[in-house]
């Protein structure tokens, strides 16, 4: 008899439209999802939506109507998500919040990482006996799964700093990457006349998206030899134009997306790359695809990003202001040599997350946690 | 003008007849050394049982009668006593801080398992909101604590807190070649103390010891606290194949020979820890490290590239040492990975940021 996982997530499908973004946070539930497979389960997914059933890559996903969410958590989706699901044996839940009120029994819940180290986080639990109700109901999050899963030790540290019962619960497993697609390429070519910084991330401001646009009109003034290509979607139509007007009236600077299959020439053609969050970070996949693919990363000293780069090693870990990010590109523009050192460190240090070793250990939270 | 006064809890013992043994006073005698050499006036405060002042090496050393279970009081005699500026060796010490000077966090030090959330509470509020508040800079030993403090208080924390990483003397710390060469030896070099993880090491030595034939353990422990060692002694004595455990007592100077004499290298802190001088260390002579996921441990350690990071367990810990014993080339993999590292943490870098920051709080105009 085949046993049965439900997942429970808030929005991988966007509730109402048709608009699917595939970030770290959806990859990693598809990637999830196919491990659970084939290892056997059958998985299906709930998250908020009008009551609807879409199906993404094989799996199954319920759409929950709810539109609550108090101090962060969402505690119609998760009960409607405990009688949903009644006939399935295990669960994951997707995010640590949703494990509350209720969590059922032989569960297991991820941290992405810490989200709530961003001052934008005030506006829904600002007050201060608001924050403590949040972290009251986080309390009782955790208290159910028999496994917390995160992507980095920022989470694990926060938890045992605030809510220190879980313990032994902790598990950290590492974001991936695939090293045989992102490699890489033969440096030997001709001598290129630019230099290229990468910015691969989303267009908004925790990812450091201002900073940057502000240090690339300085550098690409100051050195005509210097490109900037901005790589990732808005959180809307909006952002993504105001990108496009702004690229326009700039010497130098490019803005596009790239569907998944082309990253890794993307991140092959750079020769810096910038990671330069604020705050809201994990094991960033796009650091770790960097680094497999040979470059040296730039980033905030943030969550995840400080468990993956060691600064002045493979990169620069700094807080990511105008100022020290144009020192930190000026310099590593100017120093092939170090480029060079620091993409090979980065290389070696992501064969270290190599995605069969993420495999293997989720594989083994598996097998002990739903038995 | 040109003085500094440096607040610590203890650089020598309660009655100032003997210097203490740990990561924190040897950063501060590091920083004395760095800001007399940049021309300050250094002198230290603690407490004591009684007052007095004694010179521990180029340094006077003030002590203020303190009570243990008082020991705001002695903070006050100490703020009312020294004028000037004042340099606050530990976060973890004070609570309220004069305008204009440094604190040093040397990692997250609350986080004792099974505490209760009302305690974290009272040690967050009490100590990192007050520097984040009244310090006009907080130097943290690692990222670790920037980001738990930023993800307790959003807004401040990347106002005030700088981090600079630890250390390690590049020039007296190098691979050298093993002189005792009769099987692997596993070391343990770190204080006595519960958050180190000594227990988790205890707790799977019988196993171990009976599982491979040619294995030792050696413990490079401190004798700051006899009950410590008293228990240690008596741990010892009754486990079986104790021959093949060994102990020394070794000084700054001895540790380069202890840590080049051992094959695998335990630093198992359960929790309280910052960018680990120990760890730094065994780094740098090239040794396979097994560490855990705890503090700024994991601002040193990428798990699998330059040493293990495994969660503070017995299970871990022995799965990991079993690991490397089996695997002779992972051993030397890790180590040469963690030599590589070590030179990022080079204390020319160290003293090079501090004292930027030194000019830009205390030498102004």
């Amino acid at each position: 008899m085949t046993k049965k996982v439900g997942l429970l997530t808030t929005n991988f499908f966007h509730p109402t439209q048709d608009r699917i973004i595939m970030g770290g946070a959806e990859r990693y539930q598809v990637d999830l999802c196919r491990l659970l497979r084939k290892l056997g389960y059958h998985v299906e997914v709930w998250q908020i939506g009008d009551n609807w059933t879409k199906e993404f890559d094989g799996v199954k996903i319920h759409g929950v109507k709810t539109s609550m969410n108090e101090y962060n958590t969402f505690p119609e989706l998760s009960m409607a998500f405990y009688e949903n699901s009644v006939s399935f044996d295990y669960a994951i839940y997707f995010i640590l919040s949703l494990a509350y009120p209720v969590a059922r029994e032989k569960s297991l819940a991820i941290s992405h990482g810490v989200y709530w180290d961003w001052p934008g986080f005030d506006v829904k639990t600002g007050r201060h006996q608001d924050h403590q109700e949040w972290l009251r109901r986080m309390n009782i999050a955790l208290t159910g799964p028999e496994k917390l899963v995160s992507v980095d030790t920022n989470t694990i540290s926060y938890f045992n700093s605030t809510l220190s019962n879980f313990y032994h619960k902790w598990e950290y497993v590492p974001n991936y990457v695939n090293t045989d697609l992102f490699c890489p390429i033969d440096d030997n070519q001709e001598e290129k006349d630019k230099i290229r910084i990468l910015f691969p991330r989303r267009l908004v401001p925790v990812r450091g998206v201002n900073e940057t646009m502000r240090a690339a009109e300085i550098l690409t003034s100051r050195y005509p030899w210097i490109e900037f290509h901005f790589c990732g979607r808005g959180h809307d139509d909006n952002t993504e134009k105001l990108m496009s007007q702004w690229v326009s009236t700039q010497e130098n600077c490019y803005y596009d997306w790239k569907p998944f299959e082309l990253m890794p020439q993307v991140y092959q053609q750079a020769d810096i790359v910038l990671i330069p969050s604020r705050s809201t970070e994990g094991t960033s996949l796009a650091a770790l695809e960097a680094m497999a693919c040979g470059k040296p990363v730039i980033a905030g000293l943030t969550g995840g990003l400080c468990d993956l780069v060691l600064q002045g090693y493979n990169g620069y870990l700094l807080k990511p202001t105008v100022k020290n990010l144009v020192a930190a590109i000026e310099e590593l523009a100017k120093d092939k040599a170090k480029r060079k050192t620091m993409g090979q460190r980065g290389r070696e240090i992501a064969l270290s997350f190599n995605k069969k070793i993420w495999d293997e250990r989720w594989s083994k939270l598996i097998t002990d946690v739903f038995c | 003008m040109n003085n500094i006064a440096i607040f610590i809890p203890n650089l020598l013992t309660w009655k100032g007849d003997r210097p203490i043994i740990g990561g924190l006073e040897r950063y501060a005698l590091s920083l004395a050394d760095l800001l007399t050499e940049i021309g300050y006036n250094v002198s230290f405060h603690q407490y004591a049982y009684q007052d007095f002042e004694k010179t521990h090496h180029k340094w006077l050393v003030y002590g203020y009668e303190a009570d243990p279970a008082h020991l705001h009081l002695t903070n006050n005699r100490m703020e009312k006593t020294v004028k000037g500026q004042v340099l606050y060796a530990s976060i973890a010490q004070q609570t309220s801080y004069r305008p204009g000077s440094i604190c040093i966090s040397h990692g997250v030090w609350w986080e004792l398992p099974g505490s209760s959330p009302t305690n974290a509470q009272k040690f967050y509020e009490n100590h990192v909101l007050s520097a984040l508040l009244q310090a006009q800079l907080i130097i943290s030993c690692d990222y670790n604590f920037l980001n738990v403090a930023r993800a307790i208080y959003p807004n401040l924390a990347d106002k005030k807190i700088r981090v600079i990483p630890n250390f390690v003397d590049l020039q007296k710390f190098s691979p050298r070649p093993k002189t005792k060469s009769k099987g692997l030896r596993i070391l343990y070099p770190r204080r006595l103390s519960l958050e180190r993880g000594f227990a988790l090491v205890a707790a799977i030595i019988p196993n171990l010891l009976s599982e491979y034939e040619d294995i030792e353990f050696h413990f490079a422990i401190d004798s700051n606290i006899p009950e410590h060692l008293k228990a240690f002694h008596t741990w010892r004595c009754k486990v079986d194949n104790n021959e093949r455990i060994s102990y020394s007592h070794p000084d700054f100077q001895d540790m380069v020979n202890v840590l080049a004499d051992s094959d695998i290298i335990l630093i198992p802190t359960i929790y309280s820890e910052g960018t680990s001088f120990s760890c730094l260390e065994a780094m740098a002579i090239g040794k396979p490290i097994i560490a855990t996921n705890v503090g700024g441990l994991t601002n040193l350690i990428i798990d699998g590239y330059n040493g293990l990071l495994i969660h503070p367990s017995k299970e871990s810990l022995y799965q990991a040492i079993r690991f490397l014993l089996n695997n002779p080339t992972e051993r030397n993999r890790l180590g040469k990975n963690a030599l590589a590292t070590a030179q990022a943490f080079d204390k020319n870098i160290w003293k090079a940021r501090w004292q930027e920051c030194i000019k830009a709080i205390y030498t102004k105009g």
